[in-house]
């Protein structure tokens, strides 16, 4: 039988056309249990965007936990082999505590990651697959763009409290409260400045490079400009620009992002449905060789997509009794489901139900009832 | 065409302060002024949708993408921590949060420290950084009574004046932060309708800039 796309919801289209997208660039299925053992977030609390962990014991009394993250299970099981990538995708349920409701969610994710020898092809690849994934949802979407290393060059100099609380700013594209914060800790007005700079511009890449290109940067902040031009730059040559900025206020952990940065957003959702980036320091502080870079897509968001769209929740309503001939009610059916419609076979109509058409049996006959639209 | 803005208006006084920024900004709706109980007010010309709402719930319209933008309290957003971009300090609305004890009384050092307020995880940071064990009692009004009948040791809670504080013979020992109204942007709205919100809060900074000047 034919899968019908047009009765899925945005949600399991999504997740059929990222599988498909992967595996067309050469990505593997990576299955995963849902336990791991609790160890594995309490040595990177940090890394995952949650307090709250469900645990439990195992058989032999192992503290073990529902996984809150899939990143930390693919990399700890990563081997490193010199030269190559290991290119893997995923689609789980993760859980993860949402403050304002104080209860804990399973979480659909869909994603990939790509660890080993990176080069800037890998990550023009992954950034070019985040822009596809988003596409793949909906037409009406922007791939947020950013890179740690610029970010990091300019904090540089200040000290890691401070780091973390301008971090926070960047983030909330909060200037008043960054000047704010240079002057009660008396930071260089030249930092302030370029991250004045940093926080306010943002869209089009080309645009944004020539602004930051006037920035007094270091290396790494030059190499992380390098980077981003050469990458978003093969995407425009290749029309996969028009809906890539650039926007540094997608801020993540210093202790475990080092490069790349995305979040994806589709018109319709209020939250981001797509988020990633490289995270060669957290390979690091796995002891592991190599880099890596991912992303993951939210697919319970999408939900707000399909909304308004049904007008109807099943096409036929056939109504039967027990004279019908069982034959005849089938025959029917089936001709009704082989061309399209569904079908659901009741003695009455339920309550609250929109139907298309409700058909019944008279004298051996189907019927019309009602006919509604 | 404009795209829409719906924007989250804290109902109150600071809210209709706002709204009078707002209006001089160039997105008024005169509907708004009338004397009635309506929540929603349009102005579709100018694309500015207004919403009244409890102002502690300002945020939640927001992060939640009902308001594209709204106005709410350094002090809500500090308490509940939502995920949005914080674009302008308004600077109306303008007071600090502050731990307050009975006037005169000695400080408790040699016991875990009852705090009543309306603001545990401001709270909690404030007495985390100090390294003060303390015990939060959650109150939703009325804090300035819990000391003067020994439900705790003291209060924190938002000072404007100072005057309740006084008839209640209270006094502020320690400020914790600065409040004031900011202007806060829905993240994914912000990405969609960049241009509109970008008018709006220039428009708004425009007002602010002379304000601060006269000081």
């Amino acid at each position: 039988m034919r899968i019908d796309r047009n009765r899925m919801n945005t949600e399991e289209k999504a997740m059929l056309e990222l599988h498909s997208l992967y595996q067309k660039f050469g990505y593997s299925r990576y299955k995963m249990g849902k336990f791991e053992e609790y160890d594995l977030y309490v040595r990177n609390k940090d890394f995952i965007p949650t307090e709250s962990i469900i645990t439990f014991n195992d058989m032999n009394g192992k503290l073990m936990a529902l996984k809150p993250d899939l990143t930390l299970s693919i990399v700890k099981n990563y081997r490193h082999i010199p030269g190559f990538v290991q290119k893997v995708y995923y689609s789980e349920n993760i859980y993860r505590a949402s403050l304002s409701a104080h209860a804990h969610r399973e979480i659909m994710q869909t994603g990939l990651e790509c660890m080993g020898d990176i080069d800037l092809y890998q990550i023009f690849e992954v950034t070019m697959l985040a822009a596809r994934s988003l596409a793949a949802v909906s037409s009406d979407y922007i791939l947020e763009v950013s890179h740690m290393g610029l970010i990091a060059d300019i904090l540089h100099p200040l000290p890691e409290d401070i780091k973390e609380q301008i971090l926070r700013c960047i983030g909330e594209k909060n200037i008043h409260e960054i000047h704010e914060i240079g002057e009660a800790h008396h930071i260089d007005e030249n930092i302030i400045r370029s991250l004045e700079i940093l926080v306010s511009t943002y869209g089009d890449y080309r645009k944004v490079l020539k602004k930051l290109e006037t920035l007094p940067l270091g290396q790494q902040g030059r190499q992380a400009l390098d980077q981003l031009s050469q990458v978003l730059g093969l995407m425009a040559r290749n029309k996969m620009a028009t809906k890539v900025n650039l926007d540094f206020s997608i801020v993540n952990d210093l202790t475990y992002y080092s490069g790349f940065l995305y979040k994806g957003f589709v018109n319709g959702v209020p939250s981001a449905v797509l988020s990633g980036g490289q995270y060669d320091k957290l390979m690091e502080r796995m002891g592991k060789e190599g880099g890596a870079i991912g992303f993951a897509v939210y697919l319970d968001n999408l939900d707000r997509l399909d909304a308004g769209e049904k007008n109807f929740d099943v096409d036929v309503v056939f109504i039967y009794d027990e004279n019908d001939d069982m034959e005849t009610v089938y025959r029917t059916v089936r001709d009704h489901t082989a061309s399209g419609n569904s079908v659901l076979v009741e003695r009455a109509v339920p309550k609250k139900l929109r139907a298309r058409r409700v058909i019944k049996l008279k004298e051996g006959e189907v019927v019309t009832v009602e006919q509604n639209d | 065409m404009n795209k829409m803005i719906n924007v989250a208006l804290p109902k109150g006084r600071l809210g209709k302060k706002v709204y009078d920024m707002f209006e001089l900004a160039g997105y008024e709706c005169p509907a708004i002024k009338e004397d009635n109980r309506k929540l929603i007010f349009e102005n579709e010309e100018k694309g500015i949708r207004y919403f009244w709402v409890k102002p502690s719930d300002v945020t939640i319209y927001v992060e939640r993408g009902a308001a594209d933008i709204g106005i709410a309290g350094k002090d809500i957003l500090l308490e509940y921590e939502p995920d949005v971009f914080e674009l302008l300090d308004l600077g109306l609305g303008k007071c600090k949060m502050a731990v307050a004890a009975p006037e005169n009384i000695r400080e408790v050092t040699d016991r875990t420290l009852r705090v009543a307020t309306k603001f545990p995880n401001i709270t909690r940071d404030f007495y985390h950084k100090e390294s003060r064990d303390i015990d939060i009692i959650n109150l939703h009004g009325s804090i300035e009574l819990a000391p003067v009948v020994g439900l705790s040791d003291v209060i924190v809670d938002i000072v404007e004046t100072g005057k309740t504080l006084r008839e209640n013979h209270l006094e502020v020992i320690e400020d914790v932060v600065q409040i004031s109204a900011r202007l806060i942007a829905n993240k994914a709205s912000f990405r969609f309708k960049t241009a509109e919100i970008e008018s709006l809060r220039d428009a708004l900074a425009a007002q602010i800039a002379p304000k601060e000047a006269a000081k």
